[in-house]
């Protein structure tokens, strides 16, 4: 079983004329939590889309534990075992608190429209199955207190955010997406956030996240990659980057 | 939104009632329109799974009801088949019409689609139109048999109002079992946000395409029964009016809502029914109805009229419940 | 298998001369569509408004035919207007599904209030200028055709003098390309927004009012001429308008012709090529970049 869960190989992606990912390539090894970080602008959630397969790539590669994801659509790439959160929040509003979740563990079950419609023992016994689930990562993301029927729109912003969360987690995913968790957190949430991406680190979930809060980012990730205009300019252990002088100057350069 | 349980107290009451509604109803006609309310109940659950749940648009959904009749009525008349099995081809042949058709169709987004659905729907009802030696052209079709269990035929208003009466039961049942599945989940997850569905394993287009063909197979199911009893059929039944009749009941009754499909269905026919002689009346009515209630109560008259009124009571008896829980 | 030759022209003539119309409706989608995103299921209403107002002024009132149309493209402009101002405005920021149930309920009111306002009849138009018909080789030319065609060719190089030339003009084509940089340079999206469905309207009524003497009016008339106008926009293109009036052209030349061979299907021949078209390259022939 191979170490890395996550590469990738010389990436392109282009809109129009405009380079957006510049041949990036990067490892993700499992077991860590890895950031990608860069000025505004920088592509990190088009790298996110990218390997998602939101957006297809003009060019390289992209493998998921050992096996191909450069041309999978986004589907397939989850049940490869990628979950995902978003930049702007991406929660179902028409469903409940646990429903969202629920949804997060689809690939976990398989009963379809016939026994749905039926009501068949096994697909009553698998949404018992799903439900559980659901019910454990919301204890998980210390949203457990909450009532299950909520609906999703009325939580609070943060709470909205740790939704998310649990509903990736539900996938039991083996390499989670976090992109921008913290953004619209108080610093008491993020350092609650914190917590909770390394408790699912020691749970075996691979995280790599994007955010702009670089006291969260330096105090919990194992390695970071920087990009700046969709080239990446340095990766390292965050106490190297921090000293790169790429990366001062391109934070530094966005601050003129 | 309701939970399981609910849904099936709506159902049983809605059982208990229509059980004895005949007998609360004065006489025959006003037993035709109940039947026809049941009717259109069940098309319009299958659009209620589609446009409020999957959140995708049909104005072409008269064109299966259409299909489902002409199925039955042809192969009753022309080939001789018997009823039941012209009732179970009439779903079949809408069901592949609805999966061919929504192949490409559903790869279109919100008006695009609109769109496509309408253009199918005109063509259907040209081809019923005009396809004289298959479908008897503007004249329709005649004779056409009733469904019959041994010697007993459903021709009595009665009789034909319990086989509809059943078979919306039977629709509702499935319905809410549907929603409240995987299955349900991931139809609303697409309505609610296609691109997180798809990043958590549901294959959109597959979804979009079962309910797509669901909804055509509940429609063609109202076309055939309809069609065993009218025992008369015309193109002019299955057009555009009809389609945005259905989307009327439709949004009327709220997109979400069970309950609301037969709220829809009945006060849309009832309208209808009333306004019948003041034809260019209730197309202004209609009209206008719809454009307020959708600025106004995008939720459904049912379901939107129901939050302005929790709103109202939370309003009412806020002071008592002020207290948040971490004064406690 | 193709009309022979001479009476191809004639099926050309017709076609297009209805095809600029339907053009005209096309480009009025496409100026909404391009403003707002929307698709005004109410477009034909502004067709047989046109056309019916039209009527009522000159065979109603005796007024001069200028006059007539003048009046029913200025009153179905107002109603453009209206439109946006009762239905689409009040529902901004509404999903897709309500806004296409807007425009359609906005287009079975307007099309009741046409049946009561002038009866479920046909109604005739007269001839802008008589019906004797010039011929040439085997086709005969209505001076109405000339008319329709001579209309909609002026009204398209006003548009493109509007769009090119004018500071209004220029403002809409900015709302309707980044609306909200267009509103940080100071202008008024909303008033912008009002403006294309009044100036769809505009386009609309002209359109019902030429076409009116050949086809006659009635209440009805614009579901069909719409959703022929969509298909139109749709081939040529959904967001251009040159390719909405040579979307419109074509179309109305392959139905002119179409109808010639198989006449009962003809209608069909609009909305198959719609299909065809939203299925195989959405973007139709001179596709932009879709909102």
């Amino acid at each position: 079983m191979s170490e890395a869960i996550l590469q990738l190989r010389d990436v392109v992606k282009r809109f129009g004329g405009l380079t957006a990912v510049d041949a990036v390539s990067f490892t993700v090894q499992r077991g860590q939590i890895k950031a990608l970080i860069g000025p505004n602008g920088a592509g990190k959630t088009t790298v996110f889309n990218c390997i998602t397969g939101v957006l297809s790539i003009e060019d390289g590669e992209i493998r998921v534990n050992d096996q191909s994801a450069t041309t999978l659509p986004s589907y397939r790439v989850a049940a490869l075992g990628v979950a995902r959160t978003f930049q702007h929040i991406e929660l179902f509003g028409n469903m409940s608190v646990i429903e969202n979740v629920m949804v997060g563990a689809h690939t976990r079950a398989s009963s379809g429209l016939l026994s749905a419609a039926l009501r068949l023992p096994k697909m009553l016994e698998q949404e018992r199955g799903l439900r559980a689930r659901a019910r454990a990562c919301l204890e998980l993301v210390g949203l457990g207190e909450l009532p299950p029927d909520t609906e999703a729109p009325s939580l609070a912003f943060g709470q909205q955010r740790l939704l998310e969360v649990a509903r990736a987690l539900a996938a039991e995913p083996a390499l989670l997406l976090l992109d921008e968790p913290a953004a619209g957190l108080s610093s008491r949430e993020s350092a609650r956030l914190g917590e909770l991406v390394q408790r699912i680190r020691d749970l075996g979930v691979t995280v790599l996240m994007v955010d702009h809060d670089m006291d969260l980012v330096m105090r919990i990730s194992n390695e970071v990659v920087v990009l700046d205009h969709g080239v990446k300019i340095a990766e390292g252990t965050p106490h190297e980057v921090q000293r790169d002088a790429t990366v001062i100057a391109a934070y530094l350069g966005e601050e003129v | 939104m309701g939970s399981r349980i609910q849904r099936y107290h709506t159902i049983g009451l809605i059982a208990v009632a229509a059980a004895v509604l005949p007998f609360v109803l004065p006489g025959d006609y006003a037993i035709h329109l109940a039947t026809v309310i049941g009717i259109n109940t069940i098309v319009v659950l299958g659009l209620n799974l589609l446009m409020g749940y999957a959140g995708q648009v049909s104005l072409g959904q008269a064109a299966f009801v259409g299909i489902g009749a002409y199925t039955s009525g042809i192969l009753t008349t022309k080939v001789g088949l018997s009823p039941w099995l012209a009732l179970a081809a009439g779903v079949a042949v809408t069901s592949a019409t609805g999966f061919i058709v929504g192949v490409p169709l559903l790869k279109l987004r919100g008006h695009y689609l609109a769109m496509g659905t309408l253009g199918f729907g005109m063509i259907v009802n040209i081809v019923l139109t005009q396809w004289g030696g298959l479908t008897g052209g503007t004249i329709g079709i005649m004779s056409i048999p009733p469904l019959a269990i041994g010697g007993f035929q459903f021709r009595s208003e009665l009789s034909f109002y319990y086989l509809v009466a059943f078979s919306v039961l039977l629709t509702m049942s499935l319905a809410a079992n549907i929603i409240d599945s995987r299955v349900g989940r991931a139809m609303r997850a697409v309505h609610g946000s296609e691109v997180a569905a798809e990043t958590s394993g549901v294959d959109t287009a597959r979804y979009k395409l079962q309910v797509f063909v669901l909804s055509a197979a509940l429609a063609g199911y109202a076309g055939s029964l309809y069609a065993h009893h009218a025992t008369y059929i015309h193109p002019g039944t299955f057009g555009f009016h009809q389609s945005i009749q259905l989307v009327v009941m439709a949004v009327l009754g709220g997109m979400a809502s069970i309950w609301g499909a037969v709220f829809g269905a009945g006060a849309v026919t009832l309208i209808a029914e009333n306004l019948r002689s003041f034809q260019e009346f209730s197309t202004i009515v209609f009209g206008g109805v719809l454009v307020i209630i959708m600025i106004f109560l995008p939720a459904g008259l049912w379901r939107g009229t129901g939050d302005v009124l929790q709103r109202l009571w939370r309003l009412r008896h806020r002071p008592a419940a002020s207290r948040s829980v971490e004064d406690v | 298998m193709i009309p022979s030759a001479p009476y191809l022209l004639q099926y050309i003539v017709s076609g297009v001369t209805l095809g600029s119309i339907y053009g005209m409706i096309a480009l009025g989608f496409t100026l909404i569509h391009n403003a707002t995103g929307v698709v005004n299921f109410a477009q034909g209403e502004f067709v047989t408004y046109g056309a019916l107002i039209a009527i009522s002024c000159s065979a109603g009132l005796g007024l001069p035919m200028p006059l007539a149309v003048l009046i029913a493209v200025a009153a179905v402009t107002l109603l453009g207007a209206l439109l946006e101002l009762a239905a689409i405005r009040p529902a901004r920021g509404s999903t897709v599904i309500t806004l296409i149930i807007i425009t359609v309920g906005a287009s079975i009111l307007l099309r009741g209030v046409a049946m009561w306002l002038w009866g479920p009849d046909a109604l005739p138009m007269r001839h802008f200028s008589g019906e004797t018909p010039m011929q040439i080789g085997h086709a005969a030319i209505l001076p109405q055709h000339v008319w329709i065609m001579g209309i909609v060719v002026v009204t398209m190089f006003l548009l493109w003098v509007l769009g090119e030339r004018t500071q209004v003009g220029k403002a809409m084509r900015a709302c309707a390309m980044d609306t909200e940089a267009a509103q940080l340079v100071g202008i008024p999206a909303s008033r912008m927004v009002m403006l294309s469905f009044a100036l769809s309207g505009l386009l609309g009524g002209l359109a019902g009012a030429i076409v009116a003497p050949l086809a006659m009016a009635q209440y009805n008339m614009g579901i069909m001429l719409g959703l022929k106008g969509f298909a139109a926009a749709i081939l040529g293109g959904m967001g251009n308008p040159l390719g909405a009036v040579v979307g419109g052209i074509v179309l109305g030349v392959l139905e002119s012709i179409g109808a010639s061979l198989q006449s009962g299907f003809k209608d069909a021949i609009a909305f198959g090529i719609m299909l065809l078209v939203l299925l195989a390259k959405p973007t139709g022939l001179f596709g932009r970049r879709s909102r």
